[in-house]
C-alpha cells in the first residue's frame, strides 16, 4: 500500500521524496523520484529504542547518591563552580557518543537504501534479480528469424550484460517436470549465468506457471544482504499456461502469487508472445482397444484441431506403422474446432507396434505429430473356474461360457483369439494363475482365505477376474472372504437372492444404463442383440459399499446390479450376480451372452499390458514379472539416450514396478530386457495438447500494469542527464561508523580532548563517505 | 607494628577513653621510637652568652663563637626554664568531620595532639596554657607549670564539643592583645576559614613577638576526595549542600584545595611561622616530630 503526498511517496518500506511530474504531458502522470531511501528490514528500526538505554542509566545513575557531611565545602563549591559547565559537556557528549553507537547499530540491522538519480548520484549498489523464461513448447513457435525461446534467451542475456558488477542471478525455467531451478543460489558470476542460459533449450513439456512463481517467490528470501530485488518473466504469455481453464482456482494462485511477487521486488513481465497465431495440432491418437489382435481390423481414432480463424482444407495427415507410412487422408479442419477423423488396420505381426499419424510441419512442428503403442497379440488365455461339477451334457457351471467363448464345431475347430481352459475349483490354489489373461469363477461354493490371497495377488498384478454366481454359492462365505472389507477383493455385499429359479414366478430383464460402459456399447443400437431381452429368474441382491473404483455396468429392471466393475491395483474385476449357465435363466442360450462374456473378457485381460502411453513429463510404470527380475533393463529414449532401470517393490500391490520418470521429450521408448527371448516393451510419449493453443492471456488474468511498457517520453531529468535509478547500501558504512565510536568513547573517558578531537574526525569521515556512497 | 607505634596509632588511639593515659602513651611511644627527648629546654628567643663551666651541656656551647675566639661560651635564651606555651585549639563545627577512612575526627586528632603536648610542656615544669577557640573564645586556661594544671586541660578538652562557624582571625586579634608575655602559640586548626583573616590574625601573634607554630590538620579524604557515586555533600558551618558527580569534579577540587594548602604553607613561611600538615590517619609521632624537630632546628640555630 502506498500513500501519496505531495511530491512524495510513502511506501511500506521506503520513503519517496522529491517526485517530479511529467512536464512534457501533463495526461500522464508518470513521476521519477529523485531520492527514495527506505529500510530493507524496517521491523529492525524496534532497536531504536535501544539508544534510550544510555540515557535511561544515566537518569538512574544520577538518582542514585549518598548523603555525607563535608568540611570542606568552601573548595567543594569553587571548584563546581569553575568546573561544572566543562563536566557537564563531558559527560553530554560521552551520552551521546553512546546513544549513537546503539542509534546507529539499529539503522545498520534495518539495512537502509536510498535511491538517486542523476550523473551526480550515480550509485552502483547490487540489486537481486530472479530471472524466469518460460520454457513449455509453445515457445518453440518458430519466428521470422529465430524462435520465440531464442528471442527470450536474447533478451535474458541483455539483461545480464546491462547489469551492473555484484549484482546476483537467479534462473528459473517455467516448465513441468524439467528441474525448474537452473540457479538456485545467487550467483555473481555473469560469465556463468550466461552460459546456464546459452545451454537453456526449450522443453516439449507444458509450461507450470505456477510453480515456477512459487520458486521464484521462495527465492526472494534469498541474498537478504541485497536490499533491492527484481524479478523479470520472459514468457509467451499463452493463455493455457497462465491461466489454466481446468480450475478457476489455477489462474487466482497465479494471481496471488504475482501480487506477492510485487510486493516483495520489483515485478517486470516481458511478453514476447506473439498474438493472432494460428496452429494445427493432433490432440489425440487411441483406439477403443488397448490391445489388437492377430489379422482382426483395428480402428484408430485420430482428433485434430485447428487452433486459428480460418478453416484449413485438404491438409494431409499421414499414418505410420513400425516406420512405414501406410496411409494418409486428406481431411478439412474448420477454425478454432475438433476434427475426428479414423485409421483402420490389421496387424498381421504379434507383438508391440509403433503407430504414428502426422501432420504437415507448421511453424510449431511439435504437436504435428502423435504416437500410439498397439500391442497384437495372438490369443488370449483364460481360465475358467467350474464350481459345479455334472456328469450331464452341458451341465458343468462353465460349459456354456467355455461355448461362448470358443465354439468349435469338430469339423470346424475355433480360430478365435480366446482360448478358454477349464478347472475345477479345487485346482485352483494349484494353478499359475499369472499364465492367463483372465480368470471367470463360475458358481463356485466357498473360497478360503488362500484362494482369496491367490486371487488377490493375481489381480493387483494386472490380471483380470470375473466372478458369476450361481445355485452353490455361500454367500455368508463370499462376504467374509473374497468381499472381506479391506482385505477383500471387492467392496460389495452379497445380500439374498431375488426371484426362484425353480418357479420361475419372477422375469427379470437387463436394464444396460443408458449404454454408457464401453463393455456394452457393442449393444447400442443394436435391439436384435438380445441385450434388453435376456431373461432371468434369479440373481443375488447386491449391496455396493461407497468407494472411488466400483462401477456398474448392467443393472436389472428392478435396480438391482447386474455387473458390477471394480479395479484392484493394475487389475479388473467384475461380479456377474446370476449364473452363466441355464439355472437361473436364459441369458447362456440368449444371443446377448457370446459377445457379451468376449466382451467382458477382452475388457478385463487389458490389465497385464499396462499404459503404454504417457504425456511428457508424466512418468512411465512397468511390472516387472518374476522371471524379469534377475535382469537389468534400460530404456532408450527417442533420441537414443540409455538410462538403467531398477525395479522397487510396491507394498501396497506387492509387486515389483520400474518407474522410469525421464520422459523429456516426445517419441517412443523401448525397454530393452536385455534377454534374448523377451522382446523390447514399446511405450509412447507425446506433448500435451494444452501449449498447442497460443491464444494469449486477456487482461482478466493479469492486470496489464504488471507489464512494464517503454516509456513514450522522457521525463526531465532523464532529458538531462543519465537515468539512473539506483540503491545504496547503507549498513556496512553504518557498522563502520559504529566501530570507530565504541573507540572515541574510550577516548572520551580517557583524555577528554582527545576523544572529543576524535569524535569529530569520525563525523566527518562518515558523512564523507556517505555522500560518496557507491 | 612496634610497641611504641602501637601507642602513636589513632586506631588504637581512638579505643582509649582517657586522655591522661593517651598523651602518657603518645609521648612515651614518642621517646621509645628514639626520638629525641622532648623534655629538654627550649626556649623562644636567645638572649646572651655565658663562659663556659665544667659540667655544662655542651650542646649549648656556642661554636661559632669559639670558632672566631677559641673560647667557650654557651648560648642562654630568654626564659629558659620559665617557658610558656599556649596551645590554640580550633573547636569550630568543621573540626567533627570524620571520614569513613580516618579512625578519628579532626576534633578527637587535635585533642589527642593538645593533650601530648601539654603533657610534654608541663612534663618539663613549664607552662602550658589552653585555649578553645571557633569564631570567639570558648574557654581560656592560663599557663600553668602545676601537674594539676594538666588535669584542667584534659578535662577542658573531654568536655569541648566542636560546634559553631571558625572565625580565627577575630579571635586572634584578641587574645594577641591578650597574651602579654612572650610565649610560644601553637595553632592547632583545620584553618576552613578567611585565610586573609587568620593570616593577619597570625600576624598580630608575631608582631607581639610570639613564636608562633601552626598545625594544620586535615581529614584524609578532604585531601584525597576518594569519592566514586554521586554524592550530596551537606556543608558544615552552615555552608550550602551541592550534589556532585565526585568522578568528574575531583580533579578541580583537589587543584582548589592544593592551591589552598600552598597559600597556608606560604603565608606562614612569609610571616616566620613553623608549619606542618597533618592527616588524621597518620601516627601521632608525625605530628609530634614535625612539632618538634623544628622547634629542635630552631633551637639548635
Amino acid at each position: 500500500m502506498s500513500l501519496y503526498l505531495l511530491f512524495c511517496r510513502i511506501d511500506r518500506r521506503a520513503l519517496v521524496l522529491n517526485y517530479f511530474p511529467n512536464l512534457n504531458d501533463m495526461t500522464d502522470f508518470s513521476f521519477h523520484p529523485v531520492l527514495a531511501f527506505g529500510f530493507a528490514s524496517p521491523w529492525l528500526l524496534m532497536g531504536l529504542l535501544a539508544a534510550g538505554i544510555p540515557v535511561l542509566i544515566h537518569l538512574l545513575h544520577k538518582r542514585k547518591f549518598i548523603e555525607t557531611e563535608w568540611a570542606a565545602m568552601k573548595f567543594l563549591l569553587i571548584a563546581t563552580k569553575k568546573y561544572s559547565r566543562r563536566v557537564r559537556f563531558e559527560q553530554l557528549l560521552v551520552l551521546l557518543v553512546r546513544c549513537l553507537i546503539l542509534l546507529l547499530l539499529a539503522i545498520a540491522f534495518s539495512r537502509p537504501f536510498w535511491s538517486v538519480q542523476g550523473a551526480f548520484f550515480e550509485s552502483t549498489a547490487p540489486v537481486h534479480r530472479i530471472l524466469v523464461i518460460d520454457s513449455s513448447f509453445s515457445m518453440r513457435w518458430n519466428g521470422e528469424e529465430q524462435s520465440v525461446f531464442e528471442a527470450a534467451r536474447e533478451m535474458a542475456r541483455t539483461q545480464i550484460s546491462a547489469s551492473n558488477p555484484g549484482d546476483a542471478f537467479q534462473l528459473i525455467q517455467i516448465s513441468n517436470s524439467s528441474p525448474h531451478a537452473l540457479i538456485s543460489r545467487p550467483s555473481r558470476q555473469q560469465a556463468y549465468v550466461m552460459d546456464e542460459i546459452t545451454r537453456m533449450q526449450p522443453t516439449e513439456e507444458y509450461g507450470n506457471v505456477g510453480q515456477a512463481l512459487q520458486t521464484a517467490l521462495e527465492y526472494l528470501g534469498q541474498a537478504q544482504e541485497l536490499a533491492q530485488k527484481e524479478v523479470i518473466v520472459i514468457s509467451d504469455f499463452q493463455a493455457q499456461s497462465w491461466s489454466p481453464l481446468q480450475t478457476d482456482q489455477g489462474s487466482s494462485r497465479i494471481r496471488s502469487l504475482l501480487e506477492a511477487i510485487s510486493k516483495k521486488s520489483t515485478l517486470i513481465l516481458k511478453d514476447i508472445g506473439l498474438t493472432e497465431e494460428s496452429n494445427l495440432a493432433i490432440i489425440d491418437f487411441s483406439s477403443k482397444s488397448v490391445f489388437a489382435t492377430l489379422n482382426e481390423p483395428i480402428r484408430l481414432g485420430v482428433t485434430l484441431h485447428n487452433f486459428g480463424t480460418l478453416n484449413q482444407e485438404e491438409i494431409n495427415l499421414k499414418l505410420f506403422v513400425d516406420g512405414q507410412l501406410l496411409n494418409q487422408k486428406l481431411v478439412t479442419l474448420p477454425a478454432n474446432a475438433d476434427t475426428q477423423t479414423e485409421f483402420t488396420h490389421q496387424f498381421t505381426r504379434v507383438g508391440d507396434h509403433r503407430l504414428e499419424v502426422r501432420l504437415a510441419e507448421d511453424l510449431l512442428p511439435l504437436d504435428n505429430r502423435r504416437w500410439k503403442i498397439m500391442p497384437v497379440k495372438k490369443e488370449i488365455n483364460v481360465l475358467l473356474v467350474n464350481g459345479r461339477q455334472s456328469g450331464e451334457s452341458m451341465g458343468r457351471a462353465t460349459d456354456y461360457l467355455e461355448l461362448a467363448l470358443s465354439p468349435s464345431l469338430k469339423e470346424q475347430p475355433w480360430q478365435g483369439i480366446i482360448k478358454p481352459h477349464v478347472i475345477s475349483e479345487g485346482e485352483l490354489s494349484n494353478t499359475e494363475l499369472s499364465l492367463y489373461d483372465a480368470v471367470m469363477i463360475c458358481d463356485v461354493a466357498l473360497f478360503t482365505e488362500n484362494e482369496r490371497d491367490l486371487l488377490k495377488s493375481y489381480v493387483q498384478r494386472g490380471g483380470g477376474l470375473i466372478i458369476s454366481l450361481g445355485e452353490q454359492v455361500h454367500a455368508e462365505n463370499y462376504n467374509q472372504t473374497l468381499f472381506q472389507p479391506d482385505a477383500g477383493l471387492m467392496p460389495l455385499k452379497l445380500l439374498n437372492r431375488q426371484g426362484d429359479a425353480q418357479k420361475h414366478t419372477t422375469l427379470f430383464e437387463f436394464d444396460p444404463l443408458k449404454y454408457q460402459h464401453p463393455v456394452i456399447e457393442i449393444f447400442k443400437g443394436n435391439p436384435d442383440a438380445g441385450l434388453e431381452t435376456t431373461h432371468l429368474y434369479e440373481y443375488f441382491q447386491t449391496e455396493i459399499l461407497p468407494g472411488p473404483n466400483t462401477r456398474l455396468i448392467l443393472n436389472y429392471d428392478t435396480n438391482d446390479p447386474a455387473i458390477v466393475e471394480s479395479t484392484l491395483g493394475r487389475g479388473k474385476m467384475m461380479l456377474i450376480t446370476t449364473s452363466l449357465d441355464r439355472h437361473w435363466g436364459t441369458w447362456a442360450i440368449w444371443p446377448s451372452f457370446p459377445p457379451m462374456m468376449n466382451e467382458l473378457v477382452l475388457y478385463v485381460a487389458t490389465g497385464k499390458w499396462g499404459r503404454r502411453e504417457a504425456l511428457v513429463g508424466q512418468p512411465l510404470e512397468i511390472i516387472a514379472l518374476e522371471n524379469q527380475l534377475p535382469l537389468s533393463p534400460r530404456m532408450v529414449a527417442p533420441d537414443q539416450q540409455e538410462f538403467p532401470l531398477l525395479s522397487v517393490l510396491d507394498r501396497n500391490t506387492e509387486t515389483r514396478t520400474i518407474t522410469f520418470n525421464q520422459t523429456f521429450q516426445s517419441g517412443i521408448y523401448e525397454l530393452d530386457w536385455e534377454n534374448s527371448t523377451s522382446e523390447k516393451t514399446l511405450y509412447a510419449v507425446n506433448v500435451s495438447p494444452q501449449e498447442s493453443d497460443l491464444k494469449h492471456i486477456g487482461p482478466q488474468s493479469i492486470p496489464p500494469e504488471y507489464f512494464r511498457r517503454q516509456a513514450s517520453t522522457p521525463g526531465p531529468l532523464t532529458a538531462m542527464s543519465v537515468d539512473r535509478n539506483s540503491h545504496a547500501g547503507l549498513s556496512e558504512n553504518l557498522l563502520f561508523t559504529v566501530l570507530a565510536l565504541i573507540v572515541v568513547e574510550q577516548l572520551l573517558l580517557w583524555r577528554f580532548s582527545v576523544g572529543a578531537l576524535s569524535f569529530l574526525a569520525v563525523m566527518f569521515l562518515s558523512c564523507l563517505s556517505l555522500f560518496f556512497q557507491r | 607494628m612496634d610497641d611504641y607505634r602501637r601507642y602513636l596509632d589513632p586506631q588504637t588511639l581512638a579505643k582509649v577513653q582517657n586522655l591522661d593515659l593517651a598523651a602518657r602513651q603518645i609521648v612515651e611511644g614518642y621517646v621509645s621510637g628514639s626520638h629525641k627527648s622532648p623534655f629538654h629546654g627550649f626556649s623562644a628567643e636567645f638572649a646572651q652568652h655565658r663562659e663556659y663551666a665544667i659540667g655544662d651541656d655542651l650542646r649549648y656551647v656556642d661554636w661559632k663563637v669559639y670558632a672566631k675566639s677559641d673560647r667557650y661560651y654557651l648560648k642562654q635564651y630568654e626564659a629558659e626554664t620559665n617557658f610558656t606555651c599556649y596551645i590554640l585549639l580550633d573547636c569550630s563545627e568543621s573540626m567533627r568531620y570524620r571520614s569513613d577512612g580516618a579512625a578519628l575526627s579532626k576534633w578527637e586528632y587535635v585533642r589527642l595532639v593538645a593533650a601530648a603536648l601539654a603533657y610534654v610542656v608541663i612534663k618539663q615544669q613549664d607552662a602550658a596554657g589552653l585555649c578553645t577557640v571557633n569564631d570567639r573564645v570558648i574557654d581560656f586556661l592560663r599557663p600553668s607549670s602545676q601537674p594539676t594544671h594538666l588535669k584542667q586541660i584534659y578535662h577542658t578538652l573531654k568536655h569541648t564539643e566542636p560546634t559553631g562557624e571558625s572565625g580565627l582571625g577575630k579571635v586572634f586579634h584578641e587574645l594577641a592583645e591578650r597574651i602579654n608575655r612572650r610565649s610560644l602559640i601553637i595553632v592547632i586548626s583545620d584553618l576552613f576559614d578567611d585565610l586573609d583573616s587568620v593570616m593577619l590574625g597570625l600576624k598580630h601573634f608575631r608582631h607581639r613577638k610570639h613564636d608562633v607554630s601552626l598545625l594544620q590538620v586535615i581529614d584524609p579524604a578532604e585531601q584525597d576526595f576518594p569519592f566514586q557515586e554521586p554524592v550530596l555533600f551537606r556543608g558544615l558551618e552552615n555552608q550550602p549542600e551541592q550534589m556532585a558527580e565526585p568522578r568528574s569534579l575531583k580533579k578541580a577540587y583537589q587543584a582548589e584545595f592544593e592551591k589552598f594548602l600552598k597559600s597556608v604553607q606560604s603565608g606562614c613561611r612569609g610571616l616566620k611561622m613553623d608549619y606542618a600538615l597533618i592527616r588524621t590517619d597518620e601516627s601521632l609521632d608525625v605530628a609530634l616530630s614535625a612539632f618538634l624537630s623544628h622547634r629542635q632546628t630552631r633551637v639548635g640555630s
